[in-house]
């Protein structure tokens, strides 16, 4: 009985000191709101276009002569780095939802939001081919705050926005 | 009984750490790139391995513009990095380090993991060390900032060997014997003896993740891209090459 009176002891004090949050009597909700796009426009966002300014930084990757900058949520920027003194910027690979990307052969494996598509771009006439887009492998995105959102069937959670 | 089990896991452990090596290393480097250490993708031979909130995803790529989902695991919760080396994954989460064995590729076999009470960021490892970086601030009422050490020649029960207290780590590489961590700026530890690091250089810089190729550094932060060429005879002759403004 006295160790079951620790135990309810100690489990109570890892739920009333273990989040300091959980103090509050309000039911918690995010301060973001989920930016929502409907499938079929969803599927027909992603390209290749011209390079663009870098609003915010992500995940990097290398690849030969290539280098990727992530930008959350958004795409990838591309440059040759061919001239290590002398980057070029070249592209945007626009992939809403995106926060990495890894390369095998010419082929660019890339986490569209919740779907995973395998592209191969062509930056001299910057154009794009998906071969693959393998649907729904990914969980809707988690907002920055750690909420989870209910939307419909054919309905993608690509970015947030901070709640004024 | 346990023992003989533990013994036979070892044994098989042990046995396939030798075969593997070599052939998955180059086959990996010669078509694939290098992430960062917060990279949630990567290709190992013929695979394709993701991590997402609570999952590793496999997808066989053996016709890499026709990749195949394979096969998903529960690993745990809030997992935000995946690293590979030679026949191993190593997964970092909020919650700790799990490591699983990528033998059979479509099928990766939980090793042995490491739990925390707080925030874990990404993991590296090399032969026979696993290099983790935990930070955290409000989030769970903790506030740890540490580099940990692990030794991994016994993969089924890391032991840890060193825990040094940082500012706000974050992305860590390996360069030889020598670690780049990302804290309040880019610190360089030489880690030939893993049990005591010691602070050998650093780049003033406040970034957020590392990639190490050959000799040329790049770093990434929130207000810009830097490249360096290292020199492996001497550390601290580290040049610019080039910046991207963010």
């Amino acid at each position: 009985m006295k160790n079951l009176t620790r135990f309810l002891l100690f489990v109570s004090l890892i739920l009333f000191y273990g989040c300091p949050q959980q103090h509050d009597f309000d039911p918690p909700v995010s301060n973001y709101e989920p930016v929502v796009v409907q499938r079929s426009d969803f599927e027909n966002s992603t390209e290749l276009l011209p390079p663009r300014t870098i609003a915010a930084s992500g995940k990097i990757y290398l690849k030969d002569d290539y280098l990727f900058i992530n930008e959350p949520n958004e795409g990838f920027h591309v440059f040759n780095n061919e001239d290590l003194s002398n980057p070029e910027k070249i592209a945007f690979l626009k992939a809403l939802g995106s926060k990495d990307l890894a390369i095998k052969n010419g082929t660019i494996y890339i986490n569209n939001a919740t779907d995973l598509i395998a592209v191969r771009p062509n930056y001299n006439d910057l154009s794009l081919q998906v071969s693959k887009r393998i649907i729904n492998t990914f969980p809707q995105q988690i907002s920055p705050d750690g909420f989870y959102f209910d939307v419909g069937e054919n309905e993608i959670i690509v970015n947030w926005n901070l709640i004024d | 009984m346990k023992n003989l089990i533990l013994l036979f896991v070892l044994t098989l452990t042990f046995g396939c750490s030798k075969d593997g090596d070599s052939s998955n290393q180059d086959s990996a480097e010669a078509n694939t790139g290098q992430g960062g250490s917060l990279a949630s993708f990567t290709v190992v031979g013929d695979y394709l391995y993701t991590v997402d909130e609570s999952s590793l995803n496999i997808f066989n790529v053996i016709n890499s513009e026709q990749p195949v989902k394979v096969n998903d695991l529960p690993i745990g919760f809030r997992i935000e990095t995946l690293f590979n080396f030679r026949e191993y994954l190593y997964i970092g989460s909020r919650d700790g380090m799990f490591i699983y064995s990528i033998e059979n590729p479509e099928e990766p076999s939980y090793v042995s993991d490491v739990q925390h009470f707080t925030a874990c960021d990404p993991v590296i490892a090399n032969e026979t060390h696993a290099f983790v970086t935990l930070h955290s601030n409000t989030q769970c009422g903790n506030d740890i900032n540490l580099l940990e050490i692990y030794d991994i020649n016994h993969i089924v029960a890391p032991a840890l060997v060193s825990s040094r207290n940082l500012t706000s780590p974050k992305g860590i590489g390996l360069y030889g014997d020598f670690l780049f961590v990302c804290d309040d700026e880019v610190k360089i530890f030489n880690v030939t003896n893993p049990v005591e690091s010691v602070l050998v250089h650093s780049i003033n810089k406040e970034v957020f993740d590392v990639i190490i190729k050959g000799d040329l550094l790049i770093l990434i932060g929130d207000t810009g891209l830097y490249q360096y060429s290292l020199d492996s005879g001497n550390i601290e002759n580290i040049q610019l090459l080039s910046s991207i403004a963010i």
